[in-house]
């Protein structure tokens, strides 16, 4: 779904129909995997619509794992990565993404 | 047929208990099992109709604004059983309290069936056909080495979550729940908003689908915390085959990392709550007994 305001267009994608019932770290991978295949992709003007997700699979996890993917296989899209605009139930869920967000630190996997 | 887990230490305590009433034929849900005054909460597992009249004696001895000592209520409870319940009755129902007692808070509890007063002060007791799945959960993480806090308002909002997920694996027990909370004797209620809560302050009855949607993202940010503890465990896990590497620990440093911001996130929503439920019941607007505006 892409929608307009003004002259910024923005792609948002629902993530109940990529992410399903698993481990918070697997489905933060397996979103990440999905965005990474996609051929064109424009980090900048991205939302990620996880409204209606389990609050116990929208942990640090989660995320954490989904920009270590992106990292693992994008080194130089991590930092556009942060920027995608996180739609999500609950204010703390808000809070914590950006904080999250702002704070990862890619590791080298042994 | 349900569960209440009462926990307490310092000047904080809750009770959790659910909302399911079954019988020979069928189940209920939306049943408050809860007494809530301004500085105590009972609650009360078995037969409903003693679980009623019990309560309407409370409500006729305590205005909702006063805040009795805990030994007047326990005396209170005690009493009722003596004089108004057969013997032959007397194991049809178990009872905790939380409350203020000797400046700290703690939880006591009462087998009318087993004995005739209440048992001493203690930090935590479970009753009701869900309690054995509590009390297998709780030997499972002690064998386990996995140990919940239990201090703060916090922890134990946290840990009775966890052990009420439990207890809903029996067929009785249900997730919708009351929780009321000490917090420097003063008693707080929040839970779902299917319950029809009528044993509590009448002007909480009065806001309490207002209160119940504070609830829906209490519990979210409860379930987030539980799940991030799970999830690490999940990756600590890899130390059974000796394959837990620096990756694995630096994905346990990110998961302390969200345990501790979602429990500050927890900490914050407490604070607005309780400021909300302060006003609420320091408002000027008069309100009957059974919750209604005049």
């Amino acid at each position: 779904m892409t929608s307009t305001l003004e002259d910024i267009s923005v792609t948002t994608i629902k993530a109940s129909r990529i992410v399903g019932k698993g481990f918070p770290t697997d489905e933060g991978e397996k979103l990440a995997n999905y965005l990474l295949a996609k051929p064109e992709r424009d980090w900048s003007s991205l939302a990620i619509d996880l409204t209606g997700c389990d609050s116990g699979l929208l942990i640090s996890a989660f995320f954490n794992a989904f920009l270590q993917t992106i990292y693992e296989n994008s080194a130089s899209d991590l930092d556009d990565a942060r920027l995608i605009v996180w739609k999500l139930d609950f204010s703390f869920q808000r809070e914590n993404v950006a904080e999250w967000m702002k704070d990862f630190r890619p590791f080298t996997m042994q | 047929m349900t569960v209440h887990i009462a926990l307490a230490h310092g000047d904080h305590g809750v009770l959790f208990s659910d909302s399911q009433g079954t019988d020979q034929n069928s189940a209920s849900h939306g049943l408050h099992k809860q007494f809530v005054g301004s500085n105590f909460a009972i609650g009360v597992a078995g037969y409903g109709p003693i679980i009623e009249r019990l309560f309407e004696a409370l409500r006729g001895e305590f205005h909702a604004d006063q805040e009795p000592q805990l030994d007047g209520v326990v005396h209170l409870v005690e009493s009722f059983y003596q004089n108004e319940i057969r013997p032959s009755h007397l194991d049809r129902s178990a009872v905790l309290v939380v409350g203020c007692q000797n400046t700290r808070v703690c939880v006591r509890e009462f087998e009318p069936g087993t004995f005739s007063r209440f048992g001493p002060p203690v930090d935590f007791a479970c009753i009701g056909t869900g309690a054995q799945f509590v009390m297998r959960a709780i030997a499972r993480n002690t064998k386990l080495g996995h140990d919940f806090p239990c201090s703060s308002l916090v922890d134990m909002l946290v840990s009775a979550s966890h052990y009420a997920e439990a207890a809903s694996e029996s067929l009785t027990v249900d997730d919708s729940l009351a929780v009321a909370m000490l917090d420097k004797s003063r008693c707080y209620l929040l839970g779902d908003k299917r319950l029809e809560v009528r044993f509590a302050p009448p002007r909480i009855c009065h806001a309490w689908s207002d209160l119940a949607e504070q609830w829906f993202e209490f519990q979210a940010t409860i379930r987030a915390i539980n799940r991030e503890i799970t999830e690490a465990q999940r990756l600590f896990s890899k130390i059974m085959s000796g394959d837990l590497g620096k990756d694995g620990i630096e994905r346990l440093h990110q998961s302390n990392r969200g345990v501790r911001t979602t429990r500050a996130q927890l900490e914050v929503q407490l604070v607005e709550f309780q400021r909300k439920y302060d006003g609420l019941l320091e408002s000027s607007e008069f309100i009957l007994p059974n919750g209604d505006p005049v």
